[in-house]
């Protein structure tokens, strides 16, 4: 059950963070050339590799109560900020991300210069930078959710059957993939995180969950109704406003 | 040196942004939140107080939001 979870959960949030890195990869390449967008690319790929071999083993040397608590406070914290923005987004409050604008406005801030043969300094920095500040969050993902359970490798195949999804269907689109339900994705995955968090750092803080590990069943419910239920808040004080 | 100060304020943004985000209420409620069960935990189970402090965390930080909206 728990591998099941570790696999949606880092393919889920991998999906979402690469479609994001896509738009900006998309507009580096058709405003200043392929050869800066995919160099750039390959170079924060090479370095969120370096993070993931670097950090992995290390973490997965403390203790388990140790890491559990680290690991869980760190998911927790995560997950509420993503189940915050998807609830902001779902209640209307907060604008809903827009690839097709983004994707936009980074094609206007690069400049219509016509690309050249080298690569291009400014877009080698926006695309790396896209790449490495949305991979590094799946980095994180992978690395902890991995080290807790000892299967980095299965979070790894995860979030790496995701980036080839978005790769393929990328590479055949060649525009924004828009269509993506990112909100409810963020949504879902924000519930897994705040889920998982929550049961390993209270493992971590020295709580007993009642029924072992089938108590997650029970803490991805409860997580799961809190949020509909916070949409549903929300949703009525706009209603109420407007 | 105005340089490299100004390399390390963007580092700490960088750290600050992916650990806090948009409000520092998450964190500093999660901290709280599991140092109270850990207390709780030596004199009996704790497990509630994960459970309700986590959508309080979650709930009070969205009502913030939704403050700052009207």
């Amino acid at each position: 059950m728990r591998d099941f979870f570790l696999v949606v959960a880092t393919f889920a949030a991998s999906l979402v963070e690469m479609v994001e890195a896509l738009t900006i990869v998309l507009a580096v390449g058709i405003t200043k050339g392929w050869k800066t967008a995919f160099s750039a690319t390959a170079t924060a790929l090479l370095t969120l590799g370096v993070i993931i071999i670097g950090f992995g083993p290390l973490i997965s040397k403390l203790p388990l109560p140790v890491l559990r608590l680290i690991v869980g406070g760190l998911l927790l914290i995560f997950g509420l900020q993503w189940l915050r923005k998807a609830v902001l987004r779902a209640s209307g409050l907060k604008a809903l991300h827009n690839e097709d604008q983004i994707f936009a406005d980074e094609v206007a801030a690069l400049g219509d210069v016509a690309p050249g043969k080298n690569i291009d300094g400014k877009g080698f920095t926006v695309a790396f930078k896209g790449v490495l500040l949305e991979g590094l969050e799946v980095a994180f993902i992978v690395v902890t959710f991995g080290a807790t359970q000892h299967r980095v490798g299965l979070a790894a195949l995860g979030a790496l059957a995701a980036a080839v999804l978005v790769v393929i269907v990328g590479l055949f689109v060649h525009r924004p993939l828009s269509r993506v339900p990112e909100n409810s994705l963020k949504m879902g995955v924000g519930v897994l995180l705040t889920s998982f968090g929550t049961f390993w750092a209270g493992e971590g803080v020295g709580a007993h969950w009642p029924g072992g590990d089938f108590a997650l069943l029970g803490i991805l419910a409860w997580v799961l109704l809190m949020t509909g239920l916070s949409v549903l808040w929300l949703r009525s004080k706009t209603v109420v406003r407007a | 040196m105005t340089q490299q100060r100004s390399w390390m304020v963007r580092v700490y943004d960088a750290v600050f942004d992916f650990l806090i985000g948009d409000d520092w209420v998450l964190a500093v409620g999660t901290v709280v939140t599991l140092g109270i069960a850990a207390l709780v935990s030596l004199v009996m189970a704790s497990w509630w107080v994960i459970v309700l402090g986590v959508p309080l965390t979650l709930v009070y930080s969205l009502s913030r939001a939704l403050q700052l909206k009207k």
